[in-house]
Formats: C-alpha cells, structure tokens, sequence
C-alpha cells in the first residue's frame, strides 16, 4: 500500500485540477444557458416585431376606412359613454304611422361573447304602432336603424278593423371600451 | 522519465552512469559507500540498479494451472521453499498454458548474498532517493534472443568488471544462467559452454541427445579468432551473434569498441526494464510514490485542462449566441422602426389602431339583418295563396342562435286544409324551416312556426 501521507498533496493537487474542471464547466454551461434563454428571447421579439410589422401593413390598407367609421359611431352615440337621444330618432318617424306611441326603459347590461374588453348597454324602446300597411312597418324599422345601433328584438303584427296593429320591441345598444373610460 | 542513474553492481564494484535518451554518461566507480553518498547529493534522480553478481541462483519447474489466486500463493510458497535465506527473490510466469493438464512454466531465481547489496541500498535509503528496482543482467539476456528461431540454445556475453556470463535460453525464455570469472571471450566460451552442458542434462533442462548450439555475442575479431580456435564439434554448434548488429536493432547509436555487453545491457535497463525485479514492495515505495504524484499531477492538470477547455469552447459558443442575439435585436428594432412609420403615417387615430377594429369587429358580430329579408319571401308566397288568410305574424329575433323566428297565425278550416299544405310546401322552397305548432282546434287557427338563419 503506498504511503497515503506523501500522496496528500498529490491527492488535493487532483482535487484541486477536478475543482477547477467543474467550476470551468459548470459557470460556462450556465453561461451558455442563459445565452440560449436570451437567443430565445429576441426570436420572440424579432417573431413579435415581424407579426406587428405586418399587422402594422394590414391596417394601412383598411384602417382609414376603420376609423371613419369609428368616428361616424362615436357621433351617433353608439361609442362612448353616452345614452342615445331616442325620442329624436323616433319622432321624425311617426307620419309613417297612423298612430305612434313609445315608451323608453332603464338602460340595460347587453351580453356578448367574445367582448370582456368591453361594456355594452342596450337602451330598450317599446313601440305600438298603427299602420296603414306592413310595408310602412319595415320603413319604420329602417327609419329606426338609421341613427345608432338599433336592434329589433321581436315584432308581432295582426290586423285591426281598419289598419294593421304592430308591437315592436328593441333598443339601441352603446359600446364602451374599459380602456377608455 | 528523461533522465535516470543507472547502476552496475558486481562482484567487485559499484558504477553509476548518468542515463539522458541520447545515451549513457561517463561511468563512474565507487571504491566506498561514502563516495556513493556523496555521489547521491549531486544525482537526485531515481535509481536503476543492475545487478551482475555470481551469487545468484535459478530453479526452473512447473506449477500447475489453477486459479489466480491460488496460483500466485503456491508460487509465493515455492519461491520462499527454494531460497528462505534472502528477501532478494523473484518468481516469473515464463509460460501460462492454456491447455488443461500441463502446468505453467515458473523462474524462480534469487541473489543468496543480499548482504552484498545492504551497504549500497542502506546509503539510497538514507538519501530517500527512488529505487525502481534490483534488476538482474542474467534476465536481461533473454531480451537479447528474442526472434531467435533456435528451440535450445547457450548465449556466452562478456561483461568487462565481472566475467563471462553463460544463459541457457529455451523456446526464448532463460532457464539457467552463471558468471564465471574470465576476460578472454575467444579463450573462454567454449570451455564455460562445455561445463555448462552436462549441468543441464542432470537438471533435465536439456535432453540427453539434443545439440545445444553456443551463440557467442561479440565482434567479429573475436569470432574468427573463436573460430580459429575452436575444433567443430556437433553437439555444441558455434553461432556468432554480432555485438555492433544487436546493438543497432537495439537502438543504441554509437559503435561498440569492445565485445563488452555491459552497454546493451544498460541500454535494456533504461529502455525495456523486465516487469519482474529482485527488490520487495519496501525498497520500492518511495519510486511507486513518486510515479503515482506524477500521475495524480499529471491528471489534475488533464482535468484541469480538459475543463477549462471545455469551458472555453462553451464560452466561445456563448459568444456566438450573443452576436446572434446581437443581430436579432437590431433586425427587431429595424421592424419596429418601419412599424413607428407606417403608424405615423396613419394620422391622429381616435383610438389605438387595435381598439378601433376590435370594437367594429364585435359591433359587425352583433349586426342584425333587417326583417325585410326574412319577410321577402313570405310575402311572395302569401302573395301565391290569397285565401289564406293571414291572422298574426310574430317576427322574433334570437341572436344567441343567429337566428329568427315567424310565427304566422293562419285561419284554418276544412277549405284551406289543401292550400295549407301547399303553402307549407312553398315556403319551404323559399328556404324556410316550417314547423306546424299545436294550437287549439275551437280557434281554427293554424299556427305554422317559420324558421329563418339570420346569417343568410
């Protein structure tokens, strides 16, 4: 067996070379994995960068347009935080009829999927409505949709002794952005 | 190892040579151990030490084949059985058969003077130089027979400070050797070979009947003059094995002057040192010592050098990734720069670009088409069946299903029960889902549930 005590140094000298390999080997692995998360890293950005170049690209052709009407919306009303001026919009409408009456109700929440971002309020109107003819109803529905955003919920017509009676119910919905208070 | 002392332990004297792989210093000879001493103060390096000594005796024999284990404690037993008198002995395995039923070829040998060497390696010890071993010149002389094609054969060398040294050599591997004090080779080689001969008989080394060819090592002057001497005799044929021939497939560069062997001899023990030594595991130590700190140094700066190699072919890696990242990110800001453009050149936006479609696109979701198009239909095929008679029509939208409703009231009695059916069947063809809902017979009233996708 040979001598332990001359071999000690020897033994921390091989200590010490197997010391230095680790260090050497682990602080370079490290610094290369943290290279390789940050190679990751600017992929994604330069991904991201490209995606919203293109994007960027795509609404130069469109977003003119898109804006316009957004402007459009914001005047009527539809955008914003704002309760539409219904009985301006109804009465203009009422020569069509024999006979117009309506009444406004409390703003209401308005469900959708898909728009979290978003609170939409429908502001309900009930109409009764004496008529000469169907036709005049869709003319009033129409005169209805042309100011805001109107949404017809349901319509029930029957005829009356010397006209037609139609019930309409609907509203006017207002969109709000959460981002944009 | 590039520098070494290689010594030469005689009958007579000690002689120290300087070893370099260029060849051998100039000898010198110790007349005491204080001279060597002295000697050991200046020369640190480890120690070679040959010995060509008269007192050493050989005993071949087989041991059987068994296992490792039991084989190396049965040659222990024998080595110490033939020579219990010295510490300085050695058994080698010449030949492990591998057939069953034969045995192994065992040397054992020994120096039965060991208190001839106690001076010399009590002087090494004190000066804690490394002794790599006590090597024997006579074990030597194997080496200088290998590729021989001779099955039996003697080889006589001259060693100039100790005599004539004949070797019996079977197969290559040496069976028996002696040192006779002589300086003539030419004189000399016959006779010792002539003695040596029935010797080996009597051991059974050699068979009765079986020539044994003498090889003698040495210049050629030498082996003309032999020859010129020597009367033929067929059982023991001369051969002549040139000194100068050996010395240059040894690889030794000089030219010998003289038919001494002692230079092949040093030159064996420098270069191609035999595994088997008469020096025990004590005497050793501090040589074995000293190889395995020269391996763990060895090693740790491999480790050492491997890692930091390692790790800077990693870190080179790393930088390569950095430039790649280098690179990505000025392409990233380019695009990002040609994005802050094109977004410029919208103009003032009254929201953010992405706001803007997200809200018409939910906006363009929630659309409605108006009833005309549901009721365009209806009205034509009313228009196809004037009898019917139309009491109520409900127009009800469903936009969690994209879809609406009709639902038509229609006056019904045992005239219109045809016409019902054939207008069921046209507004079907206009595209409509008709159902025909229960209603209450007293009415006479249809109720005929018209279903419309909003999206078409």
């Amino acid at each position: 067996m040979l001598g332990n005590g001359d071999l000690r140094g020897s033994w921390l000298a091989l200590l010490l070379g197997l010391l230095v390999a680790a260090a050497s080997v682990l602080l370079s692995q490290h610094q290369l994995q943290q290279s390789q998360q940050q190679l990751h890293t600017a992929q994604q950005q330069l991904s991201t960068a490209h995606h919203t170049l293109a994007t960027a690209r795509s609404d130069q052709l469109v977003l003119p347009a898109y804006a316009a009407l957004y402007r459009s919306l914001q005047q009527q009303h539809v955008i914003g935080d704002t309760t539409p001026n219904i009985g301006s919009i109804v009465e203009p409408l009422r020569p069509l009829a024999l006979d117009l009456r309506y009444s406004v109700s409390t703003s209401q929440a308005y469900p959708a999927p898909s728009a979290a971002e978003f609170e939409l309020a429908l502001h309900p109107v009930y109409l009764q409505l004496e008529l000469l003819h169907e036709g005049r109803l869709l003319e009033i529905l129409d005169g209805l949709r042309t100011t805001g955003w109107f949404m017809l919920e349901r319509c029930s017509i029957a005829p009356a002794a010397t006209s037609l009676h139609a019930e309409c119910t609907g509203g006017w919905l207002t969109i709000k952005h959460h981002a944009y208070p | 190892m590039k520098r070494k002392t290689l010594l030469l332990l005689t009958d007579h004297q000690l002689t120290a040579w300087q070893w370099t792989p260029e060849g051998c210093a100039a000898p010198q000879t110790f007349s005491t151990v204080g001279e060597f001493d002295t000697y050991l103060t200046q020369y640190r390096h480890p120690l070679w030490l040959l010995v060509d000594l008269t007192e050493e005796e050989f005993h071949y024999e087989g041991l059987p084949h068994i296992n490792d284990q039991d084989h190396y404690a049965a040659a222990m037993q024998r080595l110490a059985s033939h020579f219990p008198d010295t510490p300085l002995r050695m058994v080698v395995k010449q030949l492990k058969q591998t057939h069953t039923g034969k045995d192994d070829e065992m040397l054992y040998s020994a120096l039965t003077q060991p208190t001839r060497l106690t001076p010399w390696l009590d002087a090494i010890e004190a000066r804690r130089i490394p002794l790599a071993g006590i090597y024997s010149v006579a074990h030597l002389t194997s080496l200088l027979m290998q590729g021989s094609e001779l099955e039996h054969q003697l080889l006589v060398t001259l060693e100039a400070d100790t005599g004539l040294r004949t070797s019996y050599v079977y197969k290559g591997r040496l069976r028996f050797s002696r040192l006779a004090p002589a300086a003539n080779l030419a004189e000399r080689a016959e006779t010792e070979a002539r003695q040596t001969r029935p010797y080996l008989i009597n051991r059974r080394l050699l068979p009765r009947d079986q020539a044994l060819p003498l090889t003698v090592l040495c210049q050629d002057d030498i082996w003309q003059e032999l020859m010129a001497n020597a009367p033929p005799d067929p059982d023991l044929p001369l051969k002549h094995l040139d000194i100068n021939e050996v010395a240059r497939q040894l690889g030794i560069q000089a030219q010998l002057q003289s038919s001494d062997a002692t230079p092949l001899f040093l030159h064996l023990l420098a270069t191609q040192p035999p595994t088997r030594q008469y020096a025990p595991n004590p005497l050793t130590l501090r040589f074995r010592q000293r190889n395995t700190r020269r391996t763990l140094h060895v090693l740790a700066i491999l480790l050492a050098a491997t890692g930091m190699t390692w790790g800077g072919c990693t870190l080179w890696q790393t930088q390569q990734r950095l430039a790649e990242i280098t690179v990505l990110q000025q392409q990233a800001q380019a695009l990002r720069s040609k994005t802050t453009q094109i977004e410029q050149d919208f103009g003032p936006l009254p929201a953010a670009a992405s706001d803007i479609k997200a809200t018409l696109t939910l906006l363009q979701s929630l659309d409605q088409p108006p009833p005309q198009r549901m009721l365009a239909g209806l009205a034509d095929a009313l228009n196809d069946f004037p009898a019917l008679q139309l009491l109520t029509l409900d127009w009800q939208n469903d936009p969690a299903h994209a879809t609406a409703t009709l639902l038509l009231h229609v006056m019904a009695d045992s005239n219109t029960t045809e016409q019902l059916a054939q207008f069921r069947q046209t507004l079907s063809e206009h595209g409509y889902r008709v159902t025909e809902l229960p209603s209450d017979a007293t009415n006479a009233t249809t109720v005929l549930q018209l279903l419309w996708p909003v999206s078409r």
